[in-house]
């Protein structure tokens, strides 16, 4: 297996106009490719700021991250941002597609960071909205489409450029439990697909229980910063 | 029963709520205060550039009539203590007047600096001012009290002369015969006389060295002499020929500046005979009264006059007339009776005299083509062998009565003998012939020196053949054929008059004094070209200037006030886009969409309310702005000494209230859409700041294809908000319109102007003369004895020239600011229409065959006995507002103004053709046969056209040399000498000089446009932060996000710019010639790039600028 992701000794604190707030503390991890990995926790326990310092768009206050072998954050912010674009998927709890951008192409939009889309881009960009059931809705703006489908749109944009790492925070917290699932299968048989490193945070179980399920699955419970096994 | 909770008051609610929104969003409304500001300092500066634009006209009016009102004005000369006369008529009619009267003499003349060691000479035409009382005239500054012999020159003329104080100079004024020289006996040989003398004093600005009774800018510099001096220069002995009311105190300042107080001073004008040139005598022999003119032939309405005053106590109008040859038909070559005068009479009884045969008895009066002979002509007849009797026809040939061109031409008649008349009673009366200058009052018949071409080969002078002298020596002028009245006039009678006298019997002086005073009331002053002009209200009335400026500016300024009011629109949108969560919250909670409008109007009040007082503040500040620069290249381009109309004032009260009202209703209606806009939002929507469906979307949005790049992703952006995209397309389109718009007026010098179809028609020079000249010495018949050399003879002959007759109307040009009613009329001779030329806008159809525009003012109008006229499009439209091609307009020929539609009479005249701007630009062209219909007494030419060969004027000496000989060949009658380019460069400096200002209002847009685009494109960033997150976490760098915001704006600009251009292209498309079609790229372009530089700084401000959220956020 590869290793694809390592945290080490990561703590993030915001200052205040008291004592600085702490919100990790200590965290480290190892997960390598094909890992589905599962965090839960209640809110406030620092989920979504772990991943955001996973996906490189936060740096950490002490420790370090290693995605693939790169810190992205001693990369410059250029590198980081094209690391982020070629290493990197994300799925956030809000769907946040460009709402002026049509479905089809809010999945290409990682392929537009760094230039024009080829065919076979738009080909793939395609095929993953087929694979997530969309196929039909590809020219729809993100308001003529469910909140589900919303989702799924995420989800196909942030495969697109097979990353290594696979990043969901909260992606059904909006969603009804029929639409939750059916995100969640296709998050999960995506990622199959790719052998991407999965790393979902939630507060839902049974989503939590859906993707850990797996044979390499793996459930992590976090607590006031800290990452419990 | 319990009453009713009272219903709150909502509105006090209201009014604080929107009170505490404002206190709390202060910062964010500033920029609709600005915005606000903004649109009201355009509309204030553009109406306040109209006021100070008048204010200007008004001040320079003041500054050239000082304390004249009014001004009594003459064709001819008049004598000088008319003005006394005229004073005591006001006086015994209403007591002192409050007004001086001062008589002066004021002519165009020429003013030369004799050359001197180092210096060559300098010459320059000027008004001669003469006038002894000029310290009386009412300028603000005193003037020299006592001339003497000397000249105080205007500083403007003495600076062209480069002369001061103790220099010598020329005065050189033109002293032709006062007899028409469109007559054959009008003198056309241009006459001048000089008096040299020393520059007693400089006048400076503020002096009579301002004064000009025309109201134009380019005003010509002044030469005050004595009133002596100016009547011995002119050789007008105790002549004057203006009078000048001058306001003696206050009370009539308030008076005489209306035209009612011209009309007093014209009620009260009583002209003597001889003030208006006529000449009511006995004769020393017979003791017949008669009377004459000056001007040989009594004008129409003196004609008119006397019928009614002198017909019924007997008296007996006559015309005579010069036959060159007299000969019987068929005899031999040799045999001719040379140089007689022929009398018209009505009757055979005359008052000088019967006509009577040998046997004393009275010959029947002759009738239609009959004429009597006298005894002389029969006897020399027979002395010739060709002896004639009663029934035998002679031929007589003489001079057309008008001349072409300068050219007398002959024409022929034949009559029968009804009589020979014995040298008795009328056949000697001399008295019959009118003093002539040159002929009647020559010793001998050989000494005649005539006007038209004299055949000294004919005249027998010389012993034994002196049969010619002899009679000359007997009976002098006396006629020697007597033909009927009606018959004489239609040979010899012109638009000068049909009439060289009228005859009475003997009377005593008393009855002659009553006649000659009843004749003298009976003939109106204005008819024979005497009139009051009140010039101060006239020059008020035309300080309202040719074009409303403030209205102007502000139909230029529409299309920046509406950009300002797009970016105040767009502005206050943003403002409302920033708080839509609070607006979502009011609307969730139930407030109707016409409430959250109100609210947020009453909320952006405020901020409308100080931007007004600031534009009120600002607005004359712009004004001054604008009036400064067009002050400033008018100087550098137009005229220095008439900068002053654009020296500025403050707007007035009404101009400001107008002006802050109509900022504030248009400001507060931008406002009202955008509130209303926001106000009728679902609820949701506002919550959640707005989402889009395809059907939403515009048009230009739904792409069939997929965005594969930035720019697909960037017009995907300008989606999002269509109505703001169009809103900044708008902003720039209209600016860009403008500019391209403007632009496209900029006239630049045609490359090639000597070409005929150019604004110069291939003229090279314009030729304007002080006094009126018939002389042509490009012909080598008139060129000999004007004292030019071998070489400008050459030179001359070289050269093309057209004489072009003239009003002495003012100049409707766009270099005369001033309002005009009395443009300059040019009458256009064949050889002019046939030459062909300039470049036509419009013109009428043509008649078959024709293909020379030109022709159709030879042709019919379209409308019966209307004259046709050809004038430039921009007179036209501006500053005549006459209308186009087809439209009719009423011309008073006595006054050469265009009456209004409610005044009665005047001539019909009809437009037929409308020319580009050009070197005539500002006049009204009608043929030569017309102006003589529309001003029957005026004679000679007082502008020429000149083409000289295009190789002299490549260098400045070949240039010199040209200039040289038309000043050599004119120098008697004064020529001013303006090369066709120049001229054409001055005129167009005054329409680019507007331009330039309105060129400036363009920049201002442009400027808002940009504005708009950076205020756009922040706020547009800070809307989409969460957006622009989302774009940074799947991979954008900020340099890629800042040039997909650069992509949008640069859209947004270019498409504004292609579309305003476009437009403005199209729009100034109807304007543009083909020598004009280079519009200046190289100002369009730097204004695009300068735009695109702008809207690129402002997106990557706008990215660098703002935080995006290291994460995605809700938007």
């Amino acid at each position: 297996m590869t290793l694809v992701l390592e945290v080490d000794a990561v703590s993030k604190a915001f200052p205040t106009p008291a004592d600085p707030l702490v919100v990790l503390e200590g965290v480290s991890l190892v997960a390598g490719a094909g890992e589905r990995l599962v965090v839960t926790g209640p809110s406030g326990s620092g989920k979504s700021t772990l991943l955001a310092i996973l996906g490189g768009l936060e740096p950490p206050t002490t420790g370090h991250i290693s995605v693939a072998g790169v810190d992205p954050f001693r990369l410059s912010a250029a590198r980081r941002a094209a690391f982020r674009n070629q290493r990197i998927g994300f799925v956030f709890q809000e769907h946040h597609l460009l709402e002026s951008c049509t479905a089809l192409e809010n999945v290409l939009l990682p392929v537009l960071a760094t230039g024009r889309a080829s065919a076979p881009q738009v080909e793939r960009a395609r095929l993953l909205l087929d694979r997530v059931g969309l196929a039909s809705r590809e020219r729809h703006l993100p308001a003529e489409l469910s909140g589900g489908e919303r989702q799924r749109v995420a989800v196909a944009r942030a495969v697109m450029r097979e990353p290594m790492l696979l990043l969901a925070d909260e992606p059904t917290g909006q969603l009804d439990s029929q639409a939750a699932v059916g995100v969640v299968d296709v998050l999960t048989s995506m990622v199959g697909e790719t052998g991407s490193l999965l790393l979902v945070v939630t507060h839902d179980d049974q989503i939590a229980t859906r993707v850990a399920d797996h044979p390499q699955g793996r459930r992590l419970h976090m607590l006031d910063g800290r990452l419990l096994p | 029963m319990t009453q009713p909770a009272p219903v709150p008051d909502v509105r006090g609610n209201l009014l604080s709520l929107a009170f505490g929104m404002t206190r709390q969003w202060w910062r964010q409304l500033l920029s609709v205060a600005a915005a606000t500001a903004v649109v009201t300092t355009l509309v204030v500066g553009s109406l306040g550039v109209g006021d100070g634009i008048q204010q200007g006209l008004r001040r320079q009016a003041t500054q050239r009539l000082g304390g004249i009102k009014a001004a009594v004005l003459s064709q001819t000369p008049f004598r000088a203590d008319l003005a006394q006369r005229l004073g005591s008529a006001l006086q015994e009619a209403g007591g002192t007047p409050a007004m001086a009267l001062v008589p002066a003499g004021l002519r165009q003349i020429t003013v030369t600096r004799p050359a001197s060691t180092g210096r060559s000479r300098a010459t320059s035409v000027a008004w001669l001012v003469g006038c002894d009382q000029a310290s009386t005239l009412g300028f603000a500054k005193p003037c020299p009290k006592k001339l003497d012999e000397g000249v105080a020159l205007s500083d403007q003329l003495a600076a062209m002369l480069e002369v001061s104080v103790g220099d010598a100079v020329v005065l050189r004024a033109a002293t032709g015969s006062v007899i028409p020289s469109d007559t054959p006996l009008g003198d056309r040989r241009d006459r001048s006389r000089s008096r040299r003398l020393r520059v007693a004093a400089l006048l400076p600005s503020g002096t009579v060295g301002d004064f000009s009774l025309q109201p134009s800018q380019p005003t010509p510099g002044v030469a005050l002499v004595s009133l002596k001096v100016a009547q011995d220069l002119l050789q007008q002995p105790g002549r004057a020929d203006v009078i000048l009311a001058v306001k003696t105190d206050d009370s009539f300042a308030s008076n005489a500046s209306t035209p009612a107080s011209a009309e007093t001073l014209a009620r009260r004008l009583a002209p003597s005979l001889a003030d208006i040139g006529l000449v009511w005598a006995a004769s020393a022999a017979t003791k017949p009264w008669r009377l004459t003119s000056e001007r040989l032939l009594l004008k129409p309405a003196v004609d008119e006059a006397a019928a009614a005053v002198l017909g019924p106590p007997g008296g007996q109008p006559t015309l005579v007339f010069l036959a060159n040859e007299i000969k019987p038909l068929g005899s031999p070559e040799d045999v001719s009776v040379p140089y007689s005068t022929i009398l018209g009479i009505n009757d055979i009884r005359h008052p000088c005299g019967k006509l009577v045969d040998a046997g004393g008895n009275v010959l029947p009066s002759p009738k239609g083509d009959e004429a009597i002979i006298n005894q002389w002509m029969a006897a020399d007849f027979a002395a010739q062998g060709q002896p004639v009797v009663v029934g035998d026809r002679l031929r007589i040939t003489f001079f057309g009565a008008e001349t072409l061109g300068g050219q007398a031409k002959e024409e022929t008649f034949t009559f029968q003998i009804s009589g020979i008349a014995a040298m008795d009673g009328l056949a000697v009366a001399r008295d019959v012939v009118p003093p002539v200058t040159g002929v009647t009052d020559e010793a001998s018949i050989a000494d005649w020196d005539p006007p038209f071409p004299f055949d000294r080969q004919r005249v027998r002078a010389t012993p034994p053949e002196d049969q010619d002298e002899r009679y000359w020596q007997k009976y002098a002028a006396t006629p020697k054929v007597f033909m009927p009245l009606e018959r004489a006039r239609q040979l010899a009678g012109s638009r000068f008059g049909e009439t060289t006298a009228w005859h009475l019997p003997p009377l005593t002086v008393g009855q002659a004094e009553q006649l000659g005073a009843e004749l003298a009331a009976a003939i109106p002053p204005a008819a024979v070209g005497l009139q009051v002009v009140p010039v101060a209200a006239a020059a008020a009335s035309a300080a309202s200037g040719s074009t409303p400026f403030g209205l102007l500016f502000l139909a230029l300024s529409s299309f920046v006030i509406i950009a300002g009011l797009i970016l105040l629109w767009l502005l206050f949108g943003l403002f409302v886009a920033s708080r839509t969560r609070t607006l979502g919250i009011l609307a969730a909670v139930g407030w109707s969409p016409g409430r959250l409008a109100s609210l947020l109007v009453l909320v952006a009040s405020p901020a409308v309310v100080g931007g007004v007082a600031a534009g009120l503040f600002l607005g004359p500040l712009w004004a001054q702005l604008l009036l400064a620069r067009l002050g400033g290249v008018w100087t550098d381009r137009v005229a220095e000494q008439t900068a002053v109309v654009f020296a500025g004032g403050l707007p007035t009260m009404s101009t400001l209230l107008l002006g802050a009202g109509g900022a504030t209703l248009v400001a507060w209606l931008a406002v009202w859409l955008a509130a209303r806009r926001a106000g009728h939002r679902q609820p949701l929507r506002l919550f959640r700041g707005g989402q889009m469906t395809a059907a939403s979307l515009p048009s230009w949005c739904r792409l069939r294809s997929p965005a594969r790049t930035l720019s697909g992703l960037a017009i995907r952006g300008l989606g999002r908000r269509p109505g703001r995209s169009l809103g900044v397309v708008a902003m720039v389109a209209l600016a860009e319109f403008l500019i391209v718009f403007v632009a496209g007026f900029e006239l630049t010098e045609p490359s090639a102007t000597a070409s005929r179809g150019t604004p110069t028609g291939g003229w090279t020079h314009l030729l304007r003369f002080a006094a009126p000249t018939s002389l042509n010495p490009t012909l080598p018949e008139t060129s000999g004895d004007r004292g030019l050399s071998t070489v400008q003879r050459n030179l001359l002959h070289r050269c093309e020239l057209v004489l072009l007759r003239s009003n002495r109307g003012e100049d409707a040009n766009c270099s005369n600011l001033y309002a005009t009613t009395r443009p300059v009329v040019l009458g256009l001779p064949p050889a002019f229409l046939g030459r062909g030329g300039f470049r036509f806008v419009a013109h009428a159809a043509l008649p078959a065959g024709v293909h020379n525009p030109w022709q159709l003012l030879t042709t019919t109008a379209e409308v019966p006995e209307a004259v046709p006229v050809i004038l430039d499009a921009a007179t036209a439209q501006w500053a005549l507002k006459l209308g186009g091609v087809g439209a009719t307009f009423r011309f008073a020929a006595d006054t050469g103004t265009i009456l209004a539609d409610d005044d009665p009479g005047g001539l019909h005249c009809q437009i037929v053709g409308l020319l580009e701007p050009g070197i005539l630009q500002g006049t009204l062209l009608v043929s030569e046969a017309a102006f003589t219909r529309l001003f029957p007494q005026e004679s000679g030419y007082r502008l020429a056209v000149l083409q000289a060969p295009a190789e002299l004027l490549e260098d400045p000496a070949g240039r010199a040399a040209v200039a040289g000989a038309v000043a050599a060949a004119w120098s008697d009658c004064g020529v001013e000498v303006e090369l066709a380019v120049d001229r054409l460069r001055r005129l167009f400096a005054v329409q680019n000089t507007f331009l330039a200002g309105f060129q400036a209002l363009g920049t201002l847009g442009l400027m808002l446009g940009t504005a708009g685009v950076g205020a756009v494109a922040v706020q547009g960033a800070v809307e989409r932060r969460g957006s622009l997150a989302v774009l940074q976490a799947v991979g954008f760098r900020r340099a890629r996000l800042a040039q997909l915001l650069w992509l949008e704006m640069m859209l947004q600009v270019i498409v504004g710019i292609a579309t305003g251009a476009t437009l403005g292209l199209a729009a100034a498309l109807p304007f543009l010639s083909g020598s004009r079609l280079g519009l200046p790229w190289g100002w369009l372009g730097l204004s695009v790039v300068g735009t695109l530089l702008t809207a690129t700084v402002a997106g990557v401000v706008a990215v660098w600028s703002i935080a995006i959220p290291p994460r995605p956020v809700e938007e």
